[in-house]
Order: structure tokens, then sequence, then C-alpha cells
């Protein structure tokens, strides 16, 4: 019985693989290089996953129901952008709510393209990514400002009993993400369309509810993360988000979930955020160049992947 | 005989329709520029649209077997890096380098794609760091030096040929002795039904390699194309090429699963982003505003397309 | 002479044993039928003779040699070609190219496509297929792919041709084709192994039979020294009696309650076999008001003014050739394709333009491609049969969360009551057997209490042990005042289940069978003549 609820368990449980990997990568680094074994080493990493997560879980409801969101890294700027530039002539509150809508309404343009005409979820985030990143160059004329939110700012900065309120924000929302994905009956549609579209339709899941959702609230997290980095650096740029594209979706796939949809856990995606920060800190640490960093890094993210993210042959 | 009509054209939907696209929007553009007809002007824009025409064809033969790549991007840089690099002891040694540079690091991700049970969007995704990582080792800041007669013969005209043309047809030439050869056949026959293909005795692991590594091939022309336009090498200049090549692809009717696509299509629809782009300049419209409407007119597109083609029952 | 041996193979998958030292043989010269339940390793076995699997202990002998390092393409090369159920075309190239496929005849390293058509029409006239080599295979109905698939096989000149379930979507002048070819490589001294759940077709074509049971041989038999009993009886182990429930009106009491959701028990079926030989002649059925009715249905391009009235407590059968509109009847009243015409439910006019929309008029559908449209194969048993019945396993509407107290006893009762033979809840669909994930795909409706049932080929590809359970439930569902709808490609099947069959013909309905005129050769010849067969012949 166990030769076969051995390898059962261990392969559905690509999220557990993510926080061993994690552990011990963590411990390697402690054990083997500098500067990550102190307090505030831990508090800044969690601080600064906690900006790659937040986007990270919500990739995570998309690619989950076999769509995926390459406008995350346009909406973060988006958030940033129109809160700084909103922020300075209306109030902090006012650019906050402003920058979430607008972030919400790239979610929606994302479900409606994907579900009413049919444009692939690549294609079509693709798109609208780049409407994003050209309306964004028409409203600030190409220079965004630099804004002092001060509610943004302890939200970035702050802590609560030592632990960041970044951190915290990225946990709550886990959290809420873990009840919507695994608990909630939209939950259920999610998996069942990442699990097979026709057969969803079939079923009787109303696919443009789930996928307005799951749309939706991907861009609401890079929303939210825009602004998180909007209080950390004060300033926002036109390319913020740019890292976020690939990098989200490279945590989702290291938490352990297929990226071809239906299969896997949020909570793999906060592994997989964090492994990816803490990888990126240790290349940093290192005296190698920007190049070789990145050659290492590539070769690192094939090699865990080839390790527990491989999907089986059909 | 009007059978065989309406089946030929139906089979050339989308080389029709992009052609008439194409007719539409070169007179738009010879309202703005009466010398596009020229040698001088056809040579320049050739030369200015070659990379992406080259980079989408090697997208699209990815495609055609059932894969993708997100790495496309960087194996362009590369090739360009590696060209401007050495291109001052001898352009052709420089060129061959630079293609098997190319082809090889696509064979090397047709073989994580064929052996490691990795979808095709994550192992690329993964190995766009890695190749990024190679090209800024080989060429940390943007220089290198392309001969300058060479960059004059191919920008302007070498005794009268329009060079990157010459280029093109050549590639699609080959395309179309490829395509009917038993790996042309086969290629398809994988992108279609792999499994079907796998019990039919053909080789699918080797297919995928060498569809891979041809799509190398291509992006590496590309990326030489790239260096001789512009004279020089710049390790960062390849993202773009990356979803541009897939928009151009599914543009031009290329499925995300495989199987179906006609490189004719795709080098249209590679030109028509090209001459797109450059039509928006002549409007006089701000730059900022192209980035809207190039994401918008693939939005729009696309949903023609399906719409369009979308099968007649269920 | 032997031209194939399997000797003593075995083969696990995951710690499951599928064949335990399987041995038999085929001579040349000789077409063997393999028989047995699904689940009873068939596929296993042929998976081993054309490479795509390794057995893990035991070998295979061809023509003299024992096989190693086996794969598709080697098997191909050595002469055995087979044909499946699951095509292995691909639906995007040309016929031409298909029948050519993997060993397309080139000229100087390139292929030609006058060429491929010109060398492809023998064949294709071979197997009986009137097309042109040059269309796409995808365009095709399922029916022609399945001969191109044939066609492709002999392309190769087979000395050892596989046959595997073959001939399911082939009506019956296909089948008949088929059995030509058969003959033929026979005459020419190549062999035949076919595997069918027609039982009909086997005796018809095959010297003998070799029957598997739990993945172990049975026996081997001479077709002139067995019948038809004596192999059924080797493949399920026991007798097999009323395969078909007795017809609406035939048994007294209607069932009521929870008893017609469930799979009747033997003596629940015992019974109303007695009561319905006790009813001296059937009493005229109730003629209820109509669920649901059609005037005028049209699916552009598929069926065109199909009129249908499907009453409580009556099984519809909607027969014909394949690819006459049936499918499409059935998937425009599930709303899942854009038709035109009068829909009314009970009596009042209806909109189906969406599952949805028709879930929620109490209508389910249970199509016949169970791994793309009935069921999510990659999910456990419990996601598929709590996803159409979120609405019993979530308290409120909505964003409400499963109560997955609830969930688990709503799927261990429909386990239960459907004898859905799993190892549990959590596993996935596509680890069951054919007929186990066609009982999960009408499970998964049952608690939603549905008015009318629309099924689709509801027993293609599976054994007759589940075909018989099947039977039983739609008639008990029947009973119990569900109106059923079903189109199939089984003449038998249509006869011995139906109340009445309407036959189609290019799209239209030709004529309508029931009572005493519903005999298999009306119906044949209805779907055949694409006229009324009459009623006094």
């Amino acid at each position: 019985m166990t030769a076969i609820t051995l390898p059962r368990g261990l392969r559905d449980n690509r999220a557990a693989w993510a926080f061993g990997v994690l552990l011990v990568t963590w411990i390697g680094a402690i054990l083997f290089a500098k500067g990550f074994d102190s307090v505030s080493s831990v508090r800044y990493l969690v601080q600064t996953a906690a900006f790659l997560g937040i986007v990270g879980v919500g990739q995570t409801l998309v690619v989950m129901m076999s769509g995926i969101d390459l406008s995350v890294s346009g909406v973060v700027a988006l958030s940033a952008v129109v809160c700084a530039q909103v922020a300075s002539g209306s109030g902090g509150t006012t650019g906050v709510v402003v920058a979430l809508v607008a972030s919400v309404l790239v979610g929606i343009a994302n479900a409606a393209g994907v579900t009413w005409l049919r444009v692939p979820p690549m294609v079509m985030t693709l798109a609208t990514g780049t409407i994003v990143a050209g309306a964004l160059l028409v409203y600030t004329n190409g220079s965004p400002k630099s804004a002092k939110v001060p509610l943004l700012a302890s939200l970035a900065n702050d802590r609560v009993v030592g632990i960041p309120l970044a951190f915290l924000l990225w946990l709550g929302i886990t959290a809420v993400a873990v009840w919507l994905l695994h608990a909630s009956r939209i939950g259920r549609y999610v998996f069942a369309l990442g699990n097979g579209e026709r057969a969803s339709r079939a079923s009787g899941v109303p696919l443009a509810r789930t996928a307005f959702v799951a749309y939706g609230a991907c861009s609401l997290l890079a929303g939210v993360a825009g602004l998180v980095l909007l209080g950390f650096t004060s300033t926002s740029s036109l390319t913020m988000g740019n890292p976020y594209q690939l990098l989200s979706i490279a945590s989702v796939v290291l938490g352990g979930t297929s990226i071809l949809g239906g299969r896997g856990h949020v909570l793999g995606t906060v592994a997989g955020a964090l492994m990816l920060t803490l990888l990126t800190a240790l290349l940093a640490s290192w005296n190698i160049s920007e190049g070789v960093r990145q050659i290492v890094l590539g070769l690192l993210i094939i090699g865990l992947l080839l390790a527990y993210a491989r999907e089986r042959r059909s | 005989m009007s059978e065989r009509l309406t089946g030929a054209l139906r089979g050339n939907l989308d080389v029709a329709g992009l052609g008439a696209l194409l007719v539409v929007l070169l007179a738009a553009y010879s309202h703005y520029d009466s010398e596009l007809f020229t040698p001088a002007s056809i040579t320049i824009l050739s030369a200015q649209f070659l990379p992406l025409i080259l980079a989408a064809m090697g997208q699209s033969t990815v495609m055609l077997a059932g894969g993708i790549d997100l790495s496309l991007g960087s194996v362009l840089a590369l090739a360009m890096a590696v060209f401007a690099v050495r291109a001052e002891d001898g352009v052709v040694v420089a060129g061959a380098l630079a293609l098997a540079a190319a082809a090889s690091t696509g064979a090397a991700n047709g073989v994580l794609v064929a052996y490691a049970g990795l979808p095709p969007i994550i192992v690329t995704l993964a190995a766009s760091f890695l190749w990024g990582g190679v090209t800024l080792v080989v060429l940390p800041q943007p220089g290198g030096h392309v001969p300058s007669g060479l960059v004059d013969a191919y920008n302007n005209g070498w005794n009268g040929l329009a060079l990157p043309v010459l280029v093109i047809v050549a590639v699609l030439v080959l395309w179309k002795a490829v395509r009917t050869t038993r790996f042309g056949l086969s290629l398809y026959a994988v992108g279609g039904n792999e499994h079907g293909a796998y019990a039919s005795g053909i080789g699918t692991r080797k297919v995928k390699i060498a569809a891979y590594a041809l799509a190398g091939v291509f992006v590496g022309l590309a990326g030489i194309g790239l260096a001789i336009q512009t004279g020089s090498g710049d390790a960062t200049i390849g993202a773009p090429y990356t979803l541009n090549s897939i928009a151009a692809s599914v543009l031009a009717g290329v499925s995300f699963f495989g199987g179906v696509g006609q490189m004719r299509a795709t080098v249209l629809a590679a030109l028509l982003i090209g001459l797109l782009t450059n039509l928006l300049l002549f409007t006089g419209l701000s730059p900022f505003y192209q980035l809207i409407l190039q994401g918008a007119v693939l939005i729009v597109a696309i949903a023609v397309k399906t719409f369009a083609t979308r099968e007649r029952t269920d | 002479m032997t031209l194939l041996a399997v000797e003593r193979v075995s083969k696990s998958f995951a710690g499951n044993r599928v064949l335990n030292e399987v041995s038999f043989d085929v001579r040349a010269g000789e077409v063997l039928a393999l028989v047995g339940e699904n689940g009873a390793g068939k596929s296993t076995v042929l998976g081993l003779i054309t490479g795509l699997l390794a057995p893990d202990s035991g070998r295979v002998v061809y023509d003299g040699d024992p096989v190693t390092s086996w794969s598709p393409h080697r098997a191909r090369e050595v002469g055995i070609g087979s044909v499946h159920q699951e095509l292995s075309l691909n639906p995007h190239q040309t016929v031409a190219e298909n029948v050519f496929l993997g060993q397309w005849p080139s000229r100087r390293g390139f292929v030609l496509r006058r060429d491929l058509a010109r060398r492809a029409r023998p064949l294709l006239e071979r197997v009986g297929l009137d097309v042109d080599p040059m269309t796409r295979a995808g365009r095709l109905p399922l029916g022609r792919q399945q001969l191109v698939e044939l066609a492709k096989a002999l392309a190769s000149k087979p000395r050892l041709l596989i046959l595997d379930e073959a001939t399911s979507a082939l009506d019956d002048d296909q089948v008949k084709g088929v059995f030509t070819v058969v003959d033929e490589l026979r005459a020419a001294g190549s062999s035949v192994i076919i595997v069918s759940h027609r039982m009909g077709e086997l005796f018809a074509v095959s010297d003998r039979l070799t029957v598997l049971k739990d993945g172990e041989v049975m026996a081997t038999r001479e077709r002139a020294e067995t019948g038809h009993d004596d192999i059924v009886h080797l493949m399920i182990g026991r007798e097999l009696s009323d395969l078909f429930p007795p017809k609406a009106g035939e048994v007294a009491a209607p069932v009521e309650g929870e008893d017609a959701l469930a799979i009747p028990s033997e003596e629940a079926i015992a019974s109303d076999k007695a009561a319905a030989e006790e009813t001296p002649a059937a009493p005229p059925v109730p003629a209820g008001r109509p669920v649901l009715s059609a005037r005028g249905l049209t699916v552009p391009g598929a069926c065109a003014d199909v009129d249908l009235d499907l009453e409580p407590g009556r099984i519809i059968g909607l027969g014909g050739l394949q690819g006459q509109g049936q499918r499409a009847v059935l998937r425009a009243l599930f709303g899942l394709v854009k038709h035109t015409g009068r829909i009314e439910l009970d009596g009042r006019p209806a909109r189906l333009a969406s599952p949805r929309e028709a879930i929620r008029s109490k209508i389910a559908y249970v199509p016949e491609d169970r791994k793309v449209e009935g069921l999510h194969v990659a999910q456990t048993v419990r996601a598929n049969l709590s996803l159409t019945n979120l609405d019993v396993v979530t308290p409120a509407r909505r964003l409400t969360t499963v109560d997955r107290g609830a969930e688990a006893r709503l799927v261990d009762d429909l386990v239960e009551r459907m004898r859905i033979k799993v190892t549990g809840p959590d596993q996935e669909a596509r680890r069951l057997s054919g007929g186990n994930q066609q009982k999960v795909a009408l499970a998964r409706w049952l608690p939603s209490r549905p008015r009318v049932l629309l099924l689709a080929e509801p027993t293609r590809g599976i054994d007759v042990g589940t075909k018989r359970e099947i039977y039983h439930l739609l008639r008990r569902l029947a009973d119990s005042g569900v109106a059923v709808l079903v189109t199939s490609g089984d003449t038998m099947e249509l006869v011995g289940l139906c109340d009445e069959v309407a036959v189609m013909y290019e799209g239209a309905v030709v004529d309508r069978l029931a009572g005493a005129d519903l005999t298999e050769e009306r119906l044949v010849r209805a779907s055949v003549t694409g006229t009324e067969a009459g009623t006094n012949v």
C-alpha cells in the first residue's frame, strides 16, 4: 500500500516540496553565505518578497484556471503611477482608491477579452499590458511623479511586533486566496476550468463569472503590490512592474502549481516567491557579474523545476 | 471546380485576409510617404522589419510543433551580441558563430522540452534568464562593431539589391523546402496529434528538438540582421521580440495548440505589425499613443479572426 | 505457423497488476478475437504488442524472434499495423498525409503531395472510402476517420493487423467493408487481432477467441466450437440474463423516491421481469404531457426541422446511420450549439442558449465523449461528482464555502448507489475503466433530479455487465418520471431499450418506430433508405 500512496502523496504535494526546498536553500544560505543569519536579514527578505508574493498569489488564481496574466507588470506600474499622480492633487486615500479601481478595470478587460472575444489569455493580457503601458505614457507625458503617501509608506516599511507590515499584508491576502481557491464554490469552478473547458461548460460552470473573479482578483493584487512598492520607494516609474511579469509566473510554478492549470496550491506560491527572492539576494551577495548571476538563476530555476515540477506525460 | 476554388480559398483564408489588410495599409502608407515604392525606401523598410519577420517565423516553427518559445528575445539578443562582438574579425565567421549559438540554444530548449517533461512555456521562461545571462557575459555593455560597409550595403542597398528582402525570400524558400520533407510533415503531425504521431512511429522527441533548433536558426538570422541594421549589439534589445513574435504568429493563424498555420501568413502578419507601427508615426500622433493602438489592434484583429474562423458546429 | 506469441507476460501500473502471466499466440493467416470486459487488460496487451508499453516480465515473440527494444516505430517496421478506437490521425493534415503518417514516401528527401494522393487512392478504395485524398482528415465524420485509420494501417502492408474497437464508430455497411479487408488479409496469409464489444462481429469474422478476465487468460476457443453464451460466461464469470429491462407500462408499479436513483439490485431486476411477464398485454402507455417538446429544431449544417416530444416515463431513441444529425439534436437541447426552432418546457416557450440554462431547466446531458466533455478526467471522482451539485454541498449560493462533510456524504452515497468501482473518492477519474467513468458521468446529474436526461452513445466501449446496469438504471429513471432521449449507433440497444425510436437521415427525422414496429430489421431499413419503413411489410 505504501508503495502506492507514497509517490502519489509526494506528487500531489508539490507545494510541500517547495517549502522543503526553500528551507534547505535558506539553511544553506545561512551556513555558507554571509549576512543571512541575522533577524534583520530575514525581515528584509520577507518584506521584499511580499511585493513579488502578492503579485504571485493573484497570478496563481489565473494560472489555476488555465489562464495566464502577462499584464501584471503593466498593472503594478499603473497602480503606483496613478496613485502618485492622484495623491499629489487629491490626497493619498483618493489616490489609493483610484489606483485600485483602475487596476481592477484592467482585470475586467482581460476577462472580457478572454471569455467573450475568445482571445487566447497570453495574447489578451499581453495586449492589455501594452495598452496600459501606452496609456501611462500619455497620462504622465513620459515623466511619472514621486509621491510620499504616508499610509503606503507605513504599510511598506512599518513593523508590528517586529514583523514587517508588508509581509503581514501578504499573509492576509494569501489566507483569503486559500479560502477562495480551496474552500469556496468559485474555487471549484476555477479548478474545473483548469482541468478542461469543454467539460466545465457541459457541467454548467459559469465560465464568465469565474474568469472575471480570477482576472479581476489578479489585477487587484497586482495593483496592491504596486501601491506597496510606491510606499517602499516613494517614487513611481513606468517600468517598475517589468520584473514581475515573468517572476510572478516563475514563483507560481516553483510553488508547484501546474502551468497548465487545475493542479496546485496557493501556499506553494508563497514558498516560490520567497525562494526567488532568496536566490536573487544570495546571488547578489556574491561578487559575480550580472550575466553570470542570471545564468546561475536560470540554471537553478530549471534544476528546481526538474526536481519537482515535472508534468507527467500524457 | 468551384468547390476546389472555395476549398483553396478556405485553406488560405489567413493569407488572403492578411494580404487584403496589407494592401489597405500600404495604400494608406503611400498616402503619407509617396516614396514608399522606391527601391531605397523598400530597402530601408525591409531592413527595419526583417528582425521581427524572422523572429516570428522562428516562433511559428516552434508553435507548429505544439510548443512556444519565451526565450526567443534572449536568443535573438545572444546572436546579435555574438555577431557584433566578432564582426570585425570577419563577417562570415561571426555570422556562423552567431547562428551556431542560436541554433544550439534552440536545441537545448528542445532537449529540455522533449526529455524533461516540462511544459514548453515554463522551460523557455526559465531558459530566457539563462540565455539572457549568457548574452550579458558575451556583451556586458552595448557595443561591438559591425563593419560600416556592410551596414551601409544592408540598409541602403547593394548594387541596387535590397539584401534584407533577399534574405527573407531565401528563408521562405528554405522553409518551403523543409515543409515538404519528412521532417516538415512530422513537424505538423507532432503538433496536430502528438500521441498519434508517436504511435505511428514518428520520433516525436527528435522532431521537437529539430523544430526548436530550426527556430534557433531563424531567430539567429533575425539577431544578425538587427546587429547589421543598427551597426552594433545590445544585450537588452531582444525582449520585445518574444511577445511580438507570438502576436504575429497568432495573428497569422498559427494555433497555440500546434499543427495549424502557414509561414506565408506569419510573414505577412509580422510585416503588418511593422508597417502599422511606422504608419502611426506618420499620422503625427504622439508616439505615446503607439502602444495603445498596437494593443487595441492586436485584440481586435484576433477577436475578428476568431469569430470569422470559428467552426460551424460546436 | 505461429506469427506472434505472447509468453507469460505480466505488467503492473503503480502497483496494480494489470496483466498476470498472460500467454496466447496468433498463427499466420488467422483472425484472433481478444475478448474481455473493460479493465480485463486487452488494451495493455495490445500496447505491449505495438510497442507502446514494455512488459515487466515475460516476453513477446514475433516471427520467431523475441522482441527487444520494442517501440511503435520498430513494430511498424516489422509489419505490425494497428487501428485504435482513439484515433491517431492528425486532424489538420490531409487524408493522404495521414494515410502515410510517419512513413511518407519521398523522392530525394522531398515528399510530393501529388505522389501521396496517387498512392493513397487505392488504399482508400480498398477500405471502401470515397473521399478526396486532399481533404483535411478532421473534416470527415468520425466513422470515415476510422476508415482512414484502417487505410493507414494497410499502407504499411501489415503481416499482423490489430483492430482495437476499430469499428466502434462505423455503421453496418462500413463494418462489412472492414471485414472484407480482414478476409483478404487472411487469404493472403496475414494475421489479425480484433477487439470489439460487439460480440456478433467477433463471431462473424474470427477463427479463434481468447478470453481475458482480470488480467488473466481464461480460455482460448475455436470459433466453431463455442457460442455467444459460452464466451460471455467466460468473460464475466456468470450467466447474463435480462440485458434489457421491461419497457414502459410493462411493470405494474412505477418506482418512486430514492430507489429510482440507483442501479437496481438483482432481486429488483428479477421482480421487474416477473411483473412484466405477468402483465398479459402491455397496457397503452399513458400519453403524458411532454416535459420538453421541440418543433422545427434546426442546427445549420447538422439537422433540420426536427420535431420531438419527450414525455415523462418514456425512453426515446434517435437512430439512423452514423452522423445523421442525432448528436446535433442532443447538443442543441442542452444549449451547446446554436439552433433555431421552438422549444417548449411544460408547454411554455423556453430558450436554451447555454448548458447553464438547460441545467436550470432540469435537463441533464451525458455526452459520448466522456474524456473531453463528460468528465474532468484529471480530477478526482469526488470533484467530478460534486461539481454539478455545488448547490447541495454549499449552504448558500455564490461565494460560499463548500461543506466537506456534505460533499463526502453525497459522493459516498452516489458511489454506492451507482456501484462505481473506485479505490476511494480521491481516485482520479481517468484511472477508472470506461464503464465506471460512464457511471460517474451519469451519477453526477442524479442528485439534482433532472426531468429530461439526454444521453449520447451511453454504452459505447463499455462492457456488457455495465451496459446491463445502465439500461436498468435508465428504465428506473424513466419509471420515476424522467423523460429520456438516447442516441446510439447500436441497433440492438435502441430496439431493446427504447419505447420509441425516431430514425434520422441527413438531418431529418424520416420515421418513428414504436411498439411492435420497433424491430432491428425496420430500424435498419429506415436508416439505410432514409424513408419510412412502413408498417405493413
